[in-house]
Parts: structure tokens; sequence; C-alpha cells
């Protein structure tokens, strides 16, 4: 499975006090943080564990990320992290091929993972007396993946199948997978995260087994249950299965190679436009500005913005270009992904029936520069920070979500209960800063525009410079 | 054999001391001006759910305005007199409330979540717009258009677009068939008066029940929603159920979709299920859950594991009350349509041919006793199993009572339960995809079936 956005727009995190006072008030009270019940051990090989009980039921999650995806593959490689994590389900020594699973599905649990262009999970919801076995599982495949030649090469077509479905049948998969590789051309985030068809075809097992080699090592994951397990009883278990496995040799030096950030300054064409050949017969657009890497306080304001533009069906977008009485779109939205080294802040559309894309690119374009004096104000900065606030608990509901949450913080920032920091931070944001920010991006800065419609020729197309 | 048997038994035990002592206890029924309310007490959040379920849904729409049910539920927030759908967009949002509406053939479910201090606010708005919603022509007007654009552009999305035709042509002749949402046709037929008569009737003359979770403090809403919402139950409310002759299994066919350009084969395979074959649900999931659901599944091993040929691939058996439908759902590229379904009808026949193992059985049965509590973690999934059970008229005991009555099966039954309802040899075999494949999929025809070869605008 490939998952597209990792972190778009907001993260949630251990919030739940805090939400108490003052949520959909126009005047909050200034929330009282609280704290996680999470265990948390770093192995000597440098692995490090999350362990968050809740006996609510005899049932828990069990996430383990590796901090590796696509943005660690280069030219001629790309896919090479996905088709590892498929072929992480095909085998190891102890739980041969089709063991894993099966053993999972037996006992009622459920198994997947994701590739993105910063991680790569891989997420299991199981009967809360299955960790230890689960634990045992994963260990296993971490030190002793198979790499079947016969199943890789299944796999592979399985891989074609799913690049398809994901992308050249779904006219918006295929719209983001341009604006990624246009807004990040020249850049590790540039690539397609499940390969393009000439790296999928001659991609090696070798080229694959090197990536496990180099990136599936202790310190370079985190592993984070949470469920009703009792953390006192299942750390030495951990301990046990995860505590022999070396840890890297030589990850650290070449991660700070390829995290360099001369690697990710913009290289790509601001202020072109694209137009490609895609089955939606009504055209849709993206319209893409320079966005921020994640966990900076422009990222933070950035989010905030989005959310007051464009979120539901009350938000000046909506209402501008969908909800009015000539609509001039279907649908439109606007998201700020911020990835770990960089980002993009990007706008979508899709016209009405019959509508032209030139005249539509052109009025949205001319618009653009009055979206922040005409859509922001206190009551929407104020909406939008009640339903943060509101999605927080969605997200901190299930066991999944918050093995999830507090796994992504512990990567991003070094700290798993960065929730209720990340809380303080969407409610300190002033509208003046929101203001100023969305100035800066959409007003002082060029976008590039991408659009897609079955009526465009099925070559590439030309480049044209916006005026 | 005998460790999972013990691991079986003791997830079996475990879950049901934990369902006795915590979750079952946990349901409270009351009664708010005569309509029956189902309470379920969580203090873990500040949070609410609650659920209105009608008992009619799509079928009680007249032929030629058809899915006027959908519409007039998803256009509650068109307007009123006093506030405009921006106005009231705006309040739902501005509080982080989720509103929304589920309708079908038989019933219809009316949801609303968010922060339980805000739940009286939201009620008294949502309330307003069940008695007040005027539909106002120039909105209805403007949701109608963005839904034509969306309907056109199904073209461009495979899945849906079989989804859409394959629930349509497997279902033919049968009440069932017409899409829940209606077609193109339909849409210049809501009127705002229509749209309004329809409300009306669903708020005065059907019966309605009330879900609800969260603190005990949000039962406070019941005034509101027997002041503002005027929700009254009694013995007379309307119940949808309908009389219809029983369908004949029929010989398999072949349905071709031609799609023009397509580079990738959209496949379904599925009957309609009469009334009197839906009647052991448990087994239907234990069946589903051999042949298609999650990884280790037959389908899965035999398609995706060891011929590489889809990415996914996935059987099941969904019921109301008064009928079914079961489906194959899957995907492949041109070249390989011919061999994915021929695969399909060999896994099938082989379970019919030699059955399943014992080592299959508690494969299956393991997955879905072990799954079960995952059913509880989420409060909103629990009320929707609970209405559905009242909806087909089952006790409330079917859920706790699960694990025993799962264990019961034998490996005979469930190999039987799949011969019955995905046997090859009475299913639409559904193929979406480039017109360049028809004459590969005729050499299908000998095996499966005749060949049908309809245009997808028709059911649009």
């Amino acid at each position: 499975m490939v998952q597209k956005k990792i972190g778009k727009n907001f993260r949630f995190t251990a919030l739940l006090a805090l939400i108490l006072s003052g949520c959909a008030t126009i005047a909050p009270k200034k929330p009282a943080p609280i704290l996680l019940n999470v265990k948390k051990v770093v192995l000597d090989n440098g692995l490090t564990i999350l362990i968050a009980p809740n006996p609510k039921l005899p049932i828990a999650a069990y996430y383990t990320l590796f901090d590796v995806g696509g943005r660690y593959e280069v030219k001629g490689t790309t896919g090479a992290t996905h088709f590892l994590e498929h072929m992480m389900f095909k085998g190891a020594k102890k739980y041969g091929p089709g063991e894993f699973d099966t053993l999972i599905e037996r006992n009622g649990g459920a198994t997947n993972a994701y590739t993105t262009n910063d991680a790569t999970v891989y997420y299991q919801t199981i009967p809360a007396s299955f960790v230890p076995q689960m634990a045992d599982l994963e260990a296993d495949r971490i030190q002793h993946l198979l790499l079947e030649p016969i199943g890789f090469e299944s796999e592979r077509q399985v891989i074609f199948e799913e690049r398809k479905m994901r992308y050249e049948n779904s006219p918006d998969g295929f719209l983001y997978l341009m604006m990624m590789k246009k807004v990040f051309e020249g850049t590790p985030y540039g690539q397609s995260v499940i390969g393009d068809v000439d790296d999928l075809t001659a991609l090696s097992r070798d080229q694959v087994m090197d990536f496990f080699k180099t990136y599936y090592t202790p310190d370079n994951a985190i592993v984070a249950i949470a469920g009703d397990v009792d953390p006192e009883t299942l750390m030495p278990i951990l301990k046990e299965k995860y505590g022999a496995i070396p840890k890297s040799v030589g990850l650290t030096e070449l991660k700070a190679k390829r995290d360099d950030p001369a690697n990710y300054e913009w290289k790509a064409k601001f202020g072109a436009e694209y137009s490609y050949y895609a089955t939606n017969p009504i055209p849709k657009f993206a319209v893409a500005f320079k966005g921020e890497k994640a966990g900076t306080r422009r990222a933070f304001i950035l989010d905030v913005l989005a959310y007051m533009l464009g979120n539901g069906g009350s938000s000046y977008l909506a209402q501008k270009y969908v909800r009015n009485a000539a609509p001039l779109l279907s649908d439109v939205s606007l998201s700020s992904y911020n990835l770990r080294h960089s980002g993009v802040f990007y706008f979508n559309g899709e016209l009405m029936e019959g509508g032209s894309i030139d005249k539509v690119k052109t009025q949205f374009m001319g618009d653009v520069k009055n979206f922040c004096k005409e859509g922001l104000n206190a009551r929407t900065l104020q909406k939008t920070k009640n339903q943060i606030m509101s999605q927080a608990y969605t997200q901190m509901k299930s066991n999944a979500g918050m093995a999830s949450t507090i796994m992504m913080n512990e990567k991003i920032y070094h700290d798993y209960s960065y929730g209720t920091k990340e809380m303080e931070i969407y409610n300190s944001v002033t509208e003046t800063e929101v203001k100023n920010e969305c100035n800066n991006i959409l007003n002082k800065t060029a976008p590039i525009f991408i659009s897609t419609w079955d009526k465009y020729p099925k070559n590439p197309s030309a480049l044209v410079e916006l005026k | 054999m005998k460790t999972k048997l013990i691991l079986a038994l003791s997830l079996c035990i475990s879950f049901k001391t934990f369902a006795a002592a915590k979750i079952e206890d946990s349901i409270k029924h009351l009664k708010w001006n005569g309509v029956d309310v189902v309470f379920i007490e969580d203090n873990r959040f500040p949070t609410y759910d609650i659920v209105f379920y009608f008992g009619d849904g799509a079928l009680s729409d007249d032929k030629g305005r058809m899915g006027l049910t959908q519409h007039a539920f998803n256009l509650l927030d068109a307007g009123t007199a006093k506030l405009s759908q921006k106005d009231i967009l705006d309040q739902f949002e501005f509080y982080g409330t989720e509103f929304s509406s589920d309708i079908t053939h038989e019933y219809t479910t009316l949801a609303m979540s968010g922060l339980s201090k805000d739940l009286n606010t939201s009620m008294t708005q949502a309330c307003s717009l069940l008695r007040e919603a005027n539909f106002p022509a120039e909105i209805v007007k403007q949701d109608l258009d963005k839904e034509r654009s969306e309907l056109q552009s199904l073209v461009a999305n495979p899945q849906a677009l079989s989804d859409r035709v394959f629930r349509e042509v497997s279902l033919a002749n049968t009440p069932y068939s017409y899409p829940v949402s209606g077609k193109l046709r339909d849409l210049d037929t809501y009127t705002p008066a229509a749209l309004r008569a329809k409300m009306d009737y669903f708020l005065n003359t059907v019966k309605k029940r009330i879900y609800i979770t969260g603190p005990k403090s949000i039962l406070s809403v019941e005034k509101i929603i027997a002041n503002k919402c005027q929700f009254k139950g009694n013995s007379t409310d309307f119940v949808r159920s309908i009389t219809y002759k029983k369908q004949k299994n029929k010989n398999s066919q072949i349905v071709f979709i031609p799609l023009p350009d397509a580079n990738q084969v959209q496949v379904k395979i599925g009957r309609f299920l009469n009334y009197d074959e839906i009647g052991d649900r448990k087994l239907d999931t234990l069946a589903s859950e051999f042949l298609g659901g999650g990884f280790t599944s037959r389908l899965m091993r035999e398609v995706r594991v060891k011929r590489g040929l889809t990415y996914s691939i996935g059987a099941y058996v969904s019921s109301q009350k008064q009928y079914g439908r079961s489906g194959i759902a899957t995907f492949t590229k041109n070249q390989t349509v011919n061999k994915l379904v021929e695969v399909i009808n060999d896994s099938v026949e082989k379970i019919k041919k030699d059955g399943i193992t014992s080592e299959d059985l508690e494969r299956s049965r393991g997955a879905i006793l072990g799954s079960h509590p995952f059913k509880f973690e989420n409060n909103r999934a629990f009320l929707a199993q609970l209405l559905y059970l009242d909806h087909i008229e089952r006790p409330y005991a079917e859920l706790f009572d699960f694990n025993s009555a799962v264990m019961k099966y034998t490996a005979s039954d469930v190999a039987r339960k799949i011969d019955e309802v995905y046997g090859m040899r009475f299913q639409t075999i559904f193929i979406l995809g480039d017109k360049s494949i028809e004459g590969e999929l005729k050499k299908l025809s000998p095996k499966l079936g005749k060949i049908r070869i309809l245009d997808f605008k028709t059911f649009i």
C-alpha cells in the first residue's frame, strides 16, 4: 500500500484534557496540559519502544515505523521502498511464506502497511493476547527476510496493478502524482513513491535487499503498541525479541548525506503551467505553492490557513466557488502538506460540467490575491481551532490512532507527547500571523498550475509560462 | 489442532466475560415521548454520537421520482425561512459537529456527533432543519448541477462506476435494483415541495428510534428532541415491509461494459439473495471470510499471492431485513481477465468438490472470533450494530453470543454455504474494461454463459 500524504494538514496527538476548556467558545480558556500514560524505552541497539496501555477491550494496535521512504531512492530505483514493503509480507526465516499473515488473521488480527516519501509503516490490529507473538513475527522479518525470487516476480505484477489503480485509473491520484513530481522536481521528493514503470520493471531483488539491509535496522525504527497490555510485563518480552538485533553500520552518515538540506532546495520552475491527459471528462486542476517542512511554527500557521480558507461547506473557498448561484467549480480544497524536509501548499479544484479550464484558470489565479483579505477573520480562526480540537478526539479514540500518533510524534519531534505542545501552538496562532503568512505565500510567490483532462493530447504537454 | 482450539476457546471466554460484565450491561433502553431510545453511557470522552433511525428508505420513492428520499435528507441543510445554507453549515462547523445521513432501500439514518457540551445547541439546529427545511429552489438546483457533474465524471473512476452498474445489473428485476440516489433522469423531479413532503412523511408517519452514546449528561437532549424535533412514537408508526416473488436462481451470465481506453479490467461476480437465503448471517460471514476476507483467504492466495493477477480481491455477503446480495470484487490487467475469472471459477469449484480442511476452517473461524471485539472499540460502530439488529428484528444476544454460535459451524457447513452463495452457475459475471477484450471474453461463454454487452450510460 502506498499512502500519498503523511501528516497532511493536521497531526493530532495527546491532547484530550486540554480540549475540555474553551472549545467552541470565542474566547477559550487556556487549556491545561496533561500527561500521557506511555512507557518509553530505547534499547541498547537504538530501537525505540512506546507502550500506551488501554484496558477498555482485550485488543491492541501494533505499529512499526522505519525511517525510510521514497526520499531515499535514487533515479533508477524509484519504488524500491514500496516494493520492499510488499515483500515484507512474503516470508522470513522462522515464519516462512504465507505464515506471517496466516498467523495474524487466524488469531483475529489484521495487518497492512504503507509507504510515503518519508517513512514506511507496518501496522496490525490484534487481540491483546497475541502481542508477544506479534513481536516475534516482527523481529523475525526485520532480521531474516527471505525475498524469495518467485514471490518477488509475482509481487512485481501486483504492484503494477496497484500503480494503475492509484494513478493511471485515478484522475485525482494522477494529478497528485504529477503535482508532486513538478513541485519537487530535482529533489528527493520529486519521485513516485510507488515507482516509475521503467524502474519497477528493472528493479532487482538485490537492489531491494540492499534497501532492506541498509534501512531496516533497530536504530532506524520505532515500535508503538497501544491497547490492553501491561508495560511492565510486555517490555521484557520486547527486549528479548528485539534486543539482540544489531544496530546499523554507517546509516547515520548515509542519512545525513541524503538528508542534506541542499538536496531539498527548490529546483522546480514555479510560475510554469502543465497540462496532462487523464481519463477525467471534466477538467481538474492543482495550484501549488512552495510550502513548509513539518514542525516549524510557519507549518502550523499554514495548516491553520488551509483550514480557515478551505475546510467545510461554509468555508470561504466553498462559498466562493462551489456553493453559490453560479458555481465555477464542483469541488475545491486547500491543503498544507508538511513533509520532513520540505512542503507544498496547494489548491485542488474540479470544474463544473461544461466549464472552460482556461477561463477558470484566469479567474482563479486572479482571485488568489484577494483570498487573504476576504477569507480570514477572527470567527473563522476560532472555528478552525474548534474543529482541530474536535478532530483530536476522533484520532485518539482508537488504539490505532493512539499508536500511530505517538509513533509519528516520536519520529518527527523526538517526543511522543508532542501533541500537547502542538495544540498549544495551534491555540496560540493569531489572526495577524495567519494573514501575514497568507500574504507571503499567495501574494509574494508564484505557483505551479497543473491540469488534467481527457481532451488534452496524450503526448507530454508543452511547458507554458503563466502570465 | 489442540492449541488452536484452546486459543479459540480462550478468546471466546475472555470476550464473553468482558462482554457480560461491561458491554451488554452498558446498553440502556429508554422511552422518550413514545420513541424507543438505546443509550450507551461512555464517560471516556466529552463527546456524543446520536443516530436517528427511520423505518423506511428508498423503497418509499415513487417511480419517476426515485432518489427523492436520499436528496431530502442530504439537502436538509439547504436552508430554512430563517437561515441560509451558509449559516447552517457555519453553525455546525463552528462547533465541529458532524451531521450526515445514510439511506438504504429499507431504512434511513440521520447521524450527528460532536462535543457533548455543544449537543443541545447542535440538536436545536438539527430539529429546526427537520421541521423547517424549505429546500430553496436555487440551492437545490446548485446541488443537483454539482451532482450531474459528478455523475458525468464517473467514467473516470472505473471502480465507482462498476460498483454502481454491477449493483443494478446483478439485482435486475428485483425491487432493490434501482440506485438509492436515483439517476440523472430523476434529478429534475426534485422540487422543493416534493422534498418537503418527503421529509414530512418521514417525520410524521414513519417509525423512529434513537441511538445515543456519551456521558450521562447528554440525556438532557430528550426535551429538545420531544419539543423541537417533535418526535413521538406510537404503535401505528409505519415500517417498510414488502412482498416480492422469490427470485429463481438464473444460469450464470457474463455482462460486459465497454469503457474507452481502460487499461485495467474491473471484475465483479455476484447475485441477489432472497429473503430465505439470508437467515444465517454468521455462516455467511464465516464463508465469506474463508473465500475472500483478508490476505489469507482462498481467493487472495490463488489470485494475488500465487499468480500476481491483482492487487486486491474480496468476497462479501451484505443483507438487510428482506434481501441480500453477494459479491466477489477484484480487477486485473486487460491481458489476464480470462485467467482471473477462470481461477476464481476453479477455486469455487474446488471448494465444492473437495470441501475445506479443518485447518482452513480454524483460520477463518479464528479470524472472525478474534476480530469480534474490534466491533466495540468505536461506540458509533457499536450503535450501528445495535441499530442493524433492531432493524432486522434480531436480539442483541446475537452480538454477544457470536462466539459460541460461530464455534458450531463445521468445515462442510462452510463449503456448502460457499457453493450456495458463490457457486458460479448462478452468478452475474460483470466485466468493465476496454472494448478490445470483448473477443477474449467470448471464450468464457461456453462455461460461464452468454455475453450481454451494455452501455454504462444507461446506468447513470
